[in-house]
């Protein structure tokens, strides 16, 4: 497994410096980091109180990390001169310019990692207008497996791939779909009523994934997982997918709280990204 | 707390900026060569980044790159200027009438950034990356911002003088007065590539930020270039509709402090 694109660690919890090294200078050095780490969740600032909250520190160690970021560069007061925003030391970090997002390839170990939770075929899609693609996938390891189904376009509507990029579009890009039709029909499980679509909808946004049960291709069942990008509509979907048979619904909803976090993790770096030209609507003239 | 307890929280800025510099991977060994420290001080640094998600290794599993945690952080710096969110669906635009690569540029202080790009349609086009810093002078984005904003410009030809006026400010002030003059930045190469930038600006006329057509291939003639430029101009007219009927959207987020005192800390190539 490639280790460029290794998982990030899950976020630190309050108090989440390690315990584990001897070094003193060091515990203030992870301190410091963590501190830094939280203006990167967002674009706002952040004050003495606050962060001391946040973290669980106290405001004492605090004020030495901010000063000692602020020293370097990382840290800037904001207007008000009492709170601090990211600086422009900051821009060292991307001075050889930031990645661009390769979904593939950032996918790929998170991909494996399904793969390695469920033994089942795992497959990345992304949108192309009125219908996904599979791009990229992995073969389950039984003897019976979902074959990836590379380049195949499945409309919005018709798999758990194609909804779990559904739900995340915006309701008026739903409604356009909904009402432009055709709705096509795959098995005798595929919805293709407006309503009974918009309820798949809500249950994807409020459950985080979206559930297959064989409306695209029968005898196979799955889940899927939608990949955001840093203004919440999707860049695409990862889906893990298996015959029937080895995925009653008991066993999948055992699977779904581990394949969750695995997406969350994927998430957190495709959300450093906008979307796809691919996948943006462009505005209206 | 002691000096020293201060300086080793130091080094880890010396790590991460020297991870920061490097094209390819970099491991302990140069890493302690390169900052003149022990290699066990460099070990215990970036196990310490390591663990907070700075660095990460490479395939090799014994050299460092920098990791997601480090790229949120200068992500994050590029959210703060409220255009980058909004300009992407006419970069996108832009970049497929045009074909070539388009780039949203803001400014820290001195120093031009690339905020947000479209990727070119042609089968060869520009690749830039986000993040990237300049001197507001290196570069068409950076010339297109200065040139349309009088008191950036005269207090950057200071700052790039030294308070004095050298061969060079007095060069390129020459070269930002005939940037107003045109309206726009077009730099042609010898080997026929064109460069474009626009300013972007809010109601009073001053530039805060710019587009620019990073052109790599020579394709197309003069009047290739002149539709070009004339598209560059449509979605630069837009995004000013855009900033007038939302003037949130030009908030500079480092307005509040003087732009000598928003170094990057390291000096930029000139591109």
């Amino acid at each position: 497994m490639p280790r460029t694109a290794s998982p990030p660690r899950p976020r630190a919890a309050t108090n989440g410096v390690p315990d584990h090294h001897d070094f003193g200078g060091n515990r203030a050095t992870a301190r410091m980091l963590l501190i830094l780490s939280q203006f990167g969740h967002d674009t706002g600032s952040h004050g003495v109180s606050e962060l001391s909250r946040e973290l669980g520190m106290t405001k004492n160690m605090i004020h030495r990390a901010l000063k000692t970021l602020t020293r370097n560069g990382y840290l800037v007061r904001d207007e008000s001169g009492t709170r601090y925003q990211l600086g422009p030391g900051v821009l060292q970090l991307g001075r050889l310019g930031l990645e661009p997002l390769n979904l593939p390839v950032v996918a790929a170990p998170y991909m494996q990692r399904m793969q390695e939770l469920t033994d089942e075929t795992v497959s990345l899609a992304v949108r192309t207008g009125r219908t996904v693609v599979t791009i990229a996938g992995l073969r389950g390891r039984g003897d019976i497996a979902r074959r990836v189904p590379f380049g195949r376009f499945v409309p919005l509507h018709a798999s758990p791939a194609s909804r779990a990029i559904l739900a995340c579009l915006p309701d008026a890009e739903i409604e356009t779909y909904l009402a432009d039709g055709p709705l096509e029909r795959y098995t005798a499980t595929t919805v293709t009523d407006p309503e009974a679509i918009w309820a798949e909808v809500h249950q994807v946004r409020a459950e985080g994934y979206a559930r297959g049960r064989g409306d695209h291709v029968r005898g196979a069942t799955g889940a899927a997982f939608p990949i955001l990008a840093s203004d919440g509509t999707p860049h695409g979907s990862i889906t893990i997918a298996g015959p029937d048979s080895r995925l009653p619904a008991e066993r999948l909803d055992a699977l779904v709280p581990e394949l969750l976090q695995v997406a969350a993790e994927l998430n957190r770096h495709t959300q450093l990204y906008p979307a796809e030209p691919l996948t943006q609507p462009t505005p209206k003239r | 707390m002691s000096a020293t307890a201060n300086s080793s929280v130091d080094q880890v800025f010396d790590v991460l900026g020297l991870i920061s510099a490097s094209q390819e991977p970099i491991g302990v060994a140069q890493l302690a060569r390169t900052l003149t420290v022990p290699t066990s001080t460099a070990h215990r640094v970036l196990a310490t980044l390591e663990e907070a998600g700075y660095v990460t290794r490479d395939t090799s599993g014994t050299k460092y790159q920098l990791g997601l945690g480090a790229q949120e952080i200068a992500h994050a710096l590029l959210r703060r200027f409220p255009l980058q969110a909004v300009a992407q669906p006419y970069l996108h635009r832009l970049a497929v009438a045009t074909g070539e690569t388009v780039v949203l540029c803001g400014r820290v202080g001195f120093y031009r950034v690339r905020l947000a790009s479209a990727e070119g349609t042609s089968d060869v086009h520009a690749a830039p990356r986000l993040g990237q810093t300049s001197r507001l002078g290196d570069t068409p984005g950076g010339r297109a911002i200065v040139a349309f904003d009088d008191e950036l410009r005269a207090a950057y030809l200071r700052w790039l003088g030294r308070g004095r006026a050298t061969a060079a400010t007095r060069a390129l002030g020459r070269a930002l007065d005939a940037i107003r003059k045109a309206g726009c930045v077009i730099e042609t190469h010898d080997d026929g590539r064109a460069n474009f930038a626009v300013p972007l600006r809010d109601a009073d006329g001053r530039a805060i930020a710019s587009l620019a057509v990073e052109a790599a291939e020579s394709n197309g003639g003069a009047r290739t270039q002149r539709a070009r430029l004339a598209r560059l101009r449509e979605s630069a007219a837009e995004l000013e509709a855009l900033v007038r009927e939302r003037p949130e959207l030009a908030v500079d987020p480092f307005a509040h402090i003087p732009p000598e005192d928003l170094s990057p800390g390291f000096e930029p190539a000139a591109e």
